[in-house]
């Protein structure tokens, strides 16, 4: 039985050579490409053994569909980071805004006061804009209720 | 490194990795797509490698997409047979008899183990005959831990057919 790796464990002669002229089965690659990936040696031995007269060229050019692939996933890359840069931005806006950068480490009684003051404005703030909403739309109801059709219709036939 | 420097090594390496690839797995398209995700990890990684070790850098690229390609179709062909206890039973109420044929067990399973080929056999002494743990073993022959679990997994497998064969 010819014997892919020598002694001391690296791929033989008859293991390139059998890599190389495909005469090696399934469990046999297996075992070599295990090797290969973390020998550096037989890594090296086996990309100088693959000189031009080894190369195979592939059926179908690939080129262009790495390239396109490559730009593809710096397109995905870039648009991950600048979510990312975009959203620390925001959270970074939101806290300077709110004032809890400006706090210490120990936030003292008056940091606390000053928030719970800023957040009882934002509340009533928006209590007021949801009344004059719901004032406005009760004023468009009772307009509606209290329009002449009648005189409508009979302006729309002349 | 610019585009058209990435299109030059493309171009340059294209053969070498389709190569390497095809001759691992043994099937075109399979070897297609394993060069396409060779050059796509060596655009993340490439302003790390050294010009001049080019070459060996993206080959070790490739057999590593090659290996996870076979690895995974290999074991999903492969049966997981349960791998019996090497270790002999041996109790305080054995008869000599028992003991004797316990040992000559053990004796045709050391034999067995000097028979296997690598990677299999330094592997197989560490492990079996010196008793020594998966870090020892990887450390003693600069082979990756997963490496060497395997190795050994696998050599359990080859003894017991062996084994089996020889009963």
């Amino acid at each position: 039985m010819t014997e892919y790796f020598n002694r001391d464990g690296h791929i033989s002669d008859a293991g390139f050579s059998a890599l190389i002229s495909g005469g090696a089965d399934e469990l046999k690659r297996l075992e070599l490409a295990e090797h290969l990936s973390f020998c550096d040696d037989c890594v090296l031995r086996y990309s100088q053994l693959l000189c031009e007269d080894t190369l195979i060229t592939p059926p179908h050019p690939i080129t262009e569909s790495i390239l396109k692939r490559v730009k593809n996933r710096v397109r995905v890359l870039f648009f991950n980071r600048y979510v990312t840069a975009a959203a620390a931005a925001c959270i970074a806006m939101v806290l300077w805004v709110t004032g809890v950068l400006g706090m210490q480490s120990i936030p003292t009684e008056n940091d606390r006061f000053s928030l719970v003051n800023s957040a009882q404005k934002i509340t009533q703030s928006t209590v007021k804009f949801s009344e004059s909403v719901s004032d406005s739309v009760s004023k468009i109801f009772r307009s509606i209720e209290n329009f002449d059709w009648k005189e409508v219709l009979k302006n729309e036939k002349k | 490194m610019t585009n058209e420097q990435f299109r030059s090594v493309v171009e340059q390496y294209e053969r070498l990795v389709y190569t390497i690839c095809y001759q691992l797995v043994q099937d075109h398209q399979e070897a297609q797509n394993l060069t396409q995700e060779t050059f796509l990890s060596a655009y993340t990684h490439i302003d790390r490698c050294d010009p001049a070790n080019l070459k060996p850098w993206i080959a070790r690229i490739a057999t590593n997409k090659a290996k996870d390609h076979l690895k995974s179709a290999y074991l999903r062909r492969v049966e997981c047979m349960p791998v019996p206890d090497m270790e002999p039973a041996l109790t305080l109420e054995s008869s000599p008899d028992d003991i004797y044929l316990v040992k000559e067990g053990e004796k045709a399973i050391q034999d067995q183990i000097y028979q296997l080929n690598e990677p299999y056999l330094n592997v197989a002494v560490l492990f079996f005959l010196e008793e020594k743990n998966v870090d020892e073993i990887a450390r003693a022959l600069h082979r990756p831990k997963k490496t060497v679990q395997t190795q050994i997994y696998r050599a359990k497998i080859i003894l017991q057919n062996k084994l089996r064969e020889g009963t």
